[in-house]
């Protein structure tokens, strides 16, 4: 099972390697940025459609 | 005072005017004119005594009017709204009350000396701290120069400062005795060639230029507003005239306005009914005035534009 | 050569661009690179025509957060259980960086999102059901959890609660729509935020909780009294306090982490990995600690405003940035040398457009009345120090001209006039109205500093601190000033005074019985008879509403609670207490807003008149065309509208009545007491209740009909019946006392672009500044005379009268003139030839 943590866009905490943060790329038709969710880094991705494997 | 000097024919009176003379102005616009300029701006303002002028697009077609009047001066046509026949109006102004919908309006309000002095005093607080005033417009403020100078002068009396919007076209002796009062002339020249002015404004200007000469030499500040009428006044050559005549006016000359033709007029005459005799284009731009900046430049301290 | 030659061409397509008057496109041509892509990046919050532009979406994580930890905290002290599901919220919903961007900071899950903030009024959570387009696909989905959120929050919610408590005669009329507007409870609100305290930074504050909580839990663990059976209940409200402040700071550390992963793991341009790497330090400085930099105040302050709008609905944004920012820009630009101009000026534009873009979901009928805009957000600037010196500096000039770069329709600004403000600074006020943006509105400083100190008996040095609270009524920023909640919901629908004395105080709109029974008009002897029930009924409508907001204030701890707020009003964090808790020293700033205020005097001008004096008409006739809404009286209408006396003309006759009804109001304010005792003055303006109340407000005897728009605006007097010109108005306006008659009086001015062009247009300007001065007036904002106005004009030309057009030589009123001229010179107008 492919989980967060195995992908690119995952960037553990340094204080917690089991949380870290799902970080995007994202374009709107106004302005483009970076987003950040937090996750745990055990959850499942396999139905994730950003999932990128590392 | 005589009574008949008394009472003035006013058209409007409009405050915090910022464009006919120095700061905020309340602008009095006098009904009466000696010429009768093809492009005139203010068509309302030329007869010299109150008249009955519609406002066809405010006309609904009720026909109030039609039933009092007592001489049968107003028609109403379906398609140009009420009419006025002057030869039969007796200004009696029946129709004006009669009219809910202000179609018909009653243009020139008989005004005494003190009635205008207490509109133009109610801005005394903006005048002191602008350094702004009451203007006397038309029309032609001329013809009527004793009201004039009786307003004028009394303004003077509250601290008011004055100024004559003027077409220069008077007697010299009905211009002195306002200039008594007048801080500064804002004088009108159209047309350098007698010809031609008789040709566009109905009489020649020998006398306003006489004036013109005779106002610079009692030192009263003047300055000159000039229209730009393209097809009548629009010619280098009428320009070099006119410059070089401002320039030997001496030290009383402020400056020139330069006032580029535009099409406004042609709207109010519509809303009177009345035919636009000069539809000259869609009037100037920036391009066409800027040679004529130059060379007024060349002769007098200051050219503004617009006035 | 290439370069010295292309700025040249720039600067003069600039020239031609402002000879133009086309601000927008002077605005993109001067602007960084930065401003121009953070500017256009912005998506629209405010609704035009009451629709909200295409792609904005509804925010349905925030609210999903939010109830899954308060469901798990319920029952807990409300303030504790708000706390812990607002923690959750900032610990979990997604944060964005912009490209470009250095100030961090959303109320919402994506750029394109709104919050729509549910725990105000269930009846108005119903009405999320109908909007169009703003619900987030899959539309099911989003529908069936907008549905549970209902079904859990009907009957929870604040004024849920608040009307089983209120008397069910008040209820019914306060819900009745016709006499007031607003929701009292702090649910749909705005606070003032005293920033001398704040920005000790939240650690300092949590350690002075950490401090109270010890000794508090010494005392009870001491002998028993009465005394020490309230601190039970602070205990948890200071452990909420810990709660949403320790929140606060790792939020802002999540925004630290965020960019310091794009500096190492993305950003490939090393300029933009510097600004990331410092935006990492300044969110893992601020609000932890106190700021030391431009960047850090900034940072800081957008911080604090985004986490209050987590926490509820905040309608207004009372603030004065360039006072609390000033010391950090001088220390910056002037001292150090850290930041160039420009880099500030980047900042501090961008400072606009984050506030900007904050987009909370209002219903249809509130926003179309906000025009375009989130909410009414006026920052104060300008002003004096609480010593009386000019308070203005570098900071103040910065947001002018960032205001003409990044144009936003909101925040707008209103500037704190005094008679020791400098000429640079007005030149670059002048400069804001004369590029078109309807701000700033100039305020009087003297004057409004002696209305607060008369009102509420706020210290001197403490009215000078103060700041818009929302459109207009000054609020001072000290901790016992702050207002921590909307006490405006007390909004009145003034019209209905006049309307019920001369119904008997009947409501022939929404048939019923509202205020008290004053008599039948046509038995009234005189004049001084309908004063008399004109009195009584503005005493009932005030009374009501005042007593509806009064008992919400109370309330509010009970029904609402506001852990954030609370962590950052020092008298909360000093006792304990819910920041709304009037008990906690607050002084109270409290006003009625009067919409619909002018037609009062108008009206009761016209009926005195034409029946008493000239008895022109009777009583009969008049009630009879009111009720008949005018229908078959049109001449009759237009004898009321063109010859009876209208107020703003200079004229004794119905000035005097003005003065007249706002003194009986006065007196009135002063029996009327809030919850600290203080006093509810009235402050007419109208927001946009003109438009709202037009169907709710029948026939009037100045002449208006049921469904015509009231009059715009505070004491401006009704739109085209000010027919002796600007300065009639201002002398009408003078004749009250802008100190004792009332809190603050809305004025709108209209300026033509002639008027204001060039030097002269600065000095005539200012000349006119002076003499509103004199006259001693609190208030002033000018609209331009512009395309819009003179398209607005050819529509409704009855409303536009005044409108000059103003060209040397030339007479016309606007309206008077041909369809085809008016396009002519609305072209001329725009392009500069005027």
């Amino acid at each position: 099972m492919a989980t967060c943590k195995d992908c690119k866009g995952f960037f553990a905490r340094e204080d917690d390697q089991d949380r870290g943060d799902c970080v995007m790329r994202v374009t709107d038709p106004r302005q483009a940025y970076y987003k950040a969710v937090p996750v745990e880094a055990d959850k499942d991705a396999s139905k994730c459609s950003s999932f990128r494997k590392r | 005072m005589h009574p008949e000097t008394a009472f003035g024919v006013v058209n409007d009176i409009q405050r915090m005017c910022t464009c006919d003379g120095p700061g905020f102005r309340t602008v009095v616009f006098l009904k009466g004119c000696y010429l009768n300029c093809r492009w005139c701006h203010n068509p309302e303002g030329k007869r010299r005594y109150p008249e009955v002028i519609p406002f066809v697009g405010n006309c609904v077609r009720c026909g109030e009017c039609l039933s009092v009047c007592p001489t049968a001066a107003v028609a109403v046509d379906d398609e140009l709204g009420p009419r006025i026949d002057r030869s039969l109006c007796s200004t009696c102004l029946q129709c004006v009350r009669a009219c809910t919908h202000d179609a018909l309006v009653l243009w020139g309000r008989i005004m005494s000396v003190e009635q205008v002095v207490a509109e133009v005093e109610q801005d005394k607080t903006l005048y002191v701290n602008s350094g702004g005033g009451v203007t006397i417009s038309g029309g032609e403020p001329m013809a009527q120069p004793d009201f004039v100078r009786a307003v004028m002068e009394a303004c003077r009396k509250q601290g008011i400062g004055t100024a004559l919007d003027t077409c220069g076209h008077a007697p010299w002796e009905d211009m002195e005795q306002v200039l008594r009062f007048t801080d500064l002339v804002m004088f009108d020249i159209k047309q350098m060639d007698t010809h031609e002015h008789r040709q566009y404004s109905g009489v020649g200007n020998e006398l306003i230029l006489e004036n013109a000469r005779r106002i610079a030499a009692l030192g009263v500040p003047i300055r000159f507003r000039i229209p730009i009428i393209p097809g009548s006044n629009d010619s280098r050559r009428n320009w070099e005239r006119a410059a070089g005549f401002i320039g030997r006016l001496g030290n009383a000359v402020l400056g020139v306005d330069l006032l580029p033709y535009h099409p406004f007029a042609g709207g109010k005459y519509q809303a009177f009914g009345m035919d636009y005799p000069y539809p000259g284009g869609e009037g100037l731009s920036d391009d066409d005035v800027a040679p004529v900046i130059d060379l007024f430049l060349e002769h007098v301290p200051e050219v503004t534009v617009g006035g | 050569m290439g370069q010295s030659t292309a700025r040249t061409e720039k600067e003069s397509s600039v020239e031609e661009l402002k000879n133009r008057r086309e601000w927008w496109f002077v605005a993109e041509k001067t602007r960084s690179k930065r401003l121009d892509y953070l500017r256009k990046g912005v998506w629209k919050k405010g609704a035009i025509g009451g629709n909200y532009a295409p792609g904005i979406k509804i925010d349905l994580t925030f609210p999903q957060l939010f109830i899954d930890k308060w469901q798990e905290h319920e029952g807990e002290a409300i303030m504790l259980q708000k706390a812990h599901a607002l923690a959750h919220v900032l610990d979990n919903i997604p944060i964005f960086i912009t490209d470009n961007s250095q100030i961090m900071g959303y109320i919402g899950s994506a750029p394109h999102n709104i919050v729509w903030h549910w725990q105000g009024i269930s009846m108005v959570n119903e009405e999320i059901y109908n909007e169009e387009g703003i619900i987030p696909e899959p539309e099911e989905e989003s529908l069936e959890i907008l549905a549970n959120l209902n079904d859990y929050w009907g009957g929870r919610t604040a004024v849920d609660k608040l009307a089983r408590v209120l008397d069910p005669e008040d209820a019914v009329k306060f819900m009745s729509g016709a006499i007031g507007w607003g929701t009292p409870t702090s649910a749909a609100t705005y606070s003032t935020k005293d920033f001398d305290y704040i920005f000790k930074g939240f650690e300092a504050i949590l350690a002075e909780v950490e401090e109270r909580m010890e000794e508090t839990e010494e005392k009870l663990q001491g002998n028993p009294s009465p005394e020490i059976l309230p601190l039970y209940d602070k205990l948890p409200r200071w452990e909420a306090m810990q709660i949403v402040l320790e929140a606060g700071i790792r939020y802002a550390e999540r925004y630290a982490r965020l960019a310091r992963t794009l500096a190492e793991h993305f950003e490939s341009d090393p300029e933009r990995r510097e600004e990331l790497l410092r935006i990492a330090e300044t969110c893992e400085r601020v609000p932890a600690k106190p700021p030391r930099n431009l960047q850090e105040s900034l940072q800081f302050d957008h911080f604090v405003q985004v986490l209050s709008r987590y926490e509820t609905f905040e309608g207004a944004w009372p603030h004065r940035p360039d006072y609390i920012h000033g010391p950090y820009y001088d220390k910056d630009v002037n001292q150090d040398k850290r930041l160039s101009k420009e880099e500030a000026l980047d900042l501090v534009g961008e400072h606009l457009i984050r506030t900007h873009e904050v987009g909370i979901f209002a219903p249809k009928w509130a926003r179309e009345g906000l025009q375009g805009i989130t909410g009414t957000w006026v920052w104060t600037m300008g002003g004096v120090k609480p010593d009386g010196s000019d308070a203005c500096n570098d900071m103040t000039v910065a947001y002018m001209q960032a205001a003409r770069l990044v144009r936003v329709s909101n925040p707008t600004f209103g500037f704190r006039w005094h008679p020791k403000v400098k000429d640079e600074v007005m030149r670059e006020c002048f400069e804001c109205i004369r590029h078109g943006l309807g701000y700033p509105s100039m305020r009087n400083d003297p004057v409004l500093v002696a209305n607060t100190v008369h009102w509420y008996g706020h210290p001197v040095e403490e009215a000078r601190t103060w700041v818009h609270q929302a459109c207009m009524s000054p609020c001072p920023t000290t901790k016992y000033g702050c207002q921590p909640m909307r006490m405006a919901s007390a909004t009145a629908n003034c019209a209905k005074m006049i309307e019920y004395a001369l119904h008997d105080g009947y409501d022939p709109v929404v048939n019923m019985q509202m205020g008290p029974k004053t008599g039948d008009p046509r038995e009234f002897k005189d004049f001084e008879d309908l004063f008399g029930a004109w009195v009584k009924q503005m005493e009932w409508l005030r009374n009501i509403l005042v007593r509806t907001v009064n008992l919400g204030r109370v309330k509010d701890p009970e029904f609402f609670g506001r852990p954030f707020l609370s962590a950052i009003y020092e008298r909360a964090v000093e006792t304990g207490t819910d920041a709304c808790d009037p008990s906690n020293g607050d002084r109270g700033n409290a006003w009625v807003t009067g919409f619909t205020w002018v037609e009062n005097a108008d009206s009761l001008a016209a009926i005195k008149k034409f029946v008493y004096d000239e008895k022109k008409y009777t009583m009969d006739e008049v009630l009879d065309a009111l009720n008949a809404n005018w229908v078959g009286y049109e001449e009759m209408r237009l004898d009321f509208v063109k010859n009876a006396p209208k107020w703003g003309n200079d004229d004794d006759y119905v000035d005097d009545l003005m003065v007249r009804c706002l003194r009986e109001v006065s007196r009135h304010s002063k029996e009327n007491r809030c919850p600290s005792n203080n006093t509810w003055p009235l402050l007419p303006e109208n927001v946009s209740g003109n438009i709202h109340y037009a169907n709710l407000v029948g026939a009037l005897p100045n002449g208006r009909r049921l469904g015509d728009a009231l009059y715009d605006g505070g004491i401006s007097p009704g739109p085209g019946l000010d027919k002796k010109g600007p300065t009639a108005v201002l002398k009408s306006c003078g004749k009250f006392d802008h100190v004792t008659d009332g809190r603050a009086f809305l004025l709108n001015q209209r300026l033509s672009p002639t008027q204001l062009s060039g030097e002269k247009g600065y000095q005539l300007w200012k000349a006119y500044m002076k003499t509103w001065a004199d006259l001693g007036l609190d208030h002033v904002q000018f609209n331009m005379v512009d395309d819009a106005t003179l398209r607005a004009a050819q529509k409704d030309p009855e409303k536009y009268q005044e409108v000059i057009v103003r060209v040397a030589g030339y007479s016309a009123h606007f309206v008077d003139i041909s369809r085809k001229t008016q396009d002519n010179i609305i072209q001329r107008t725009v392009q500069g030839l005027g």
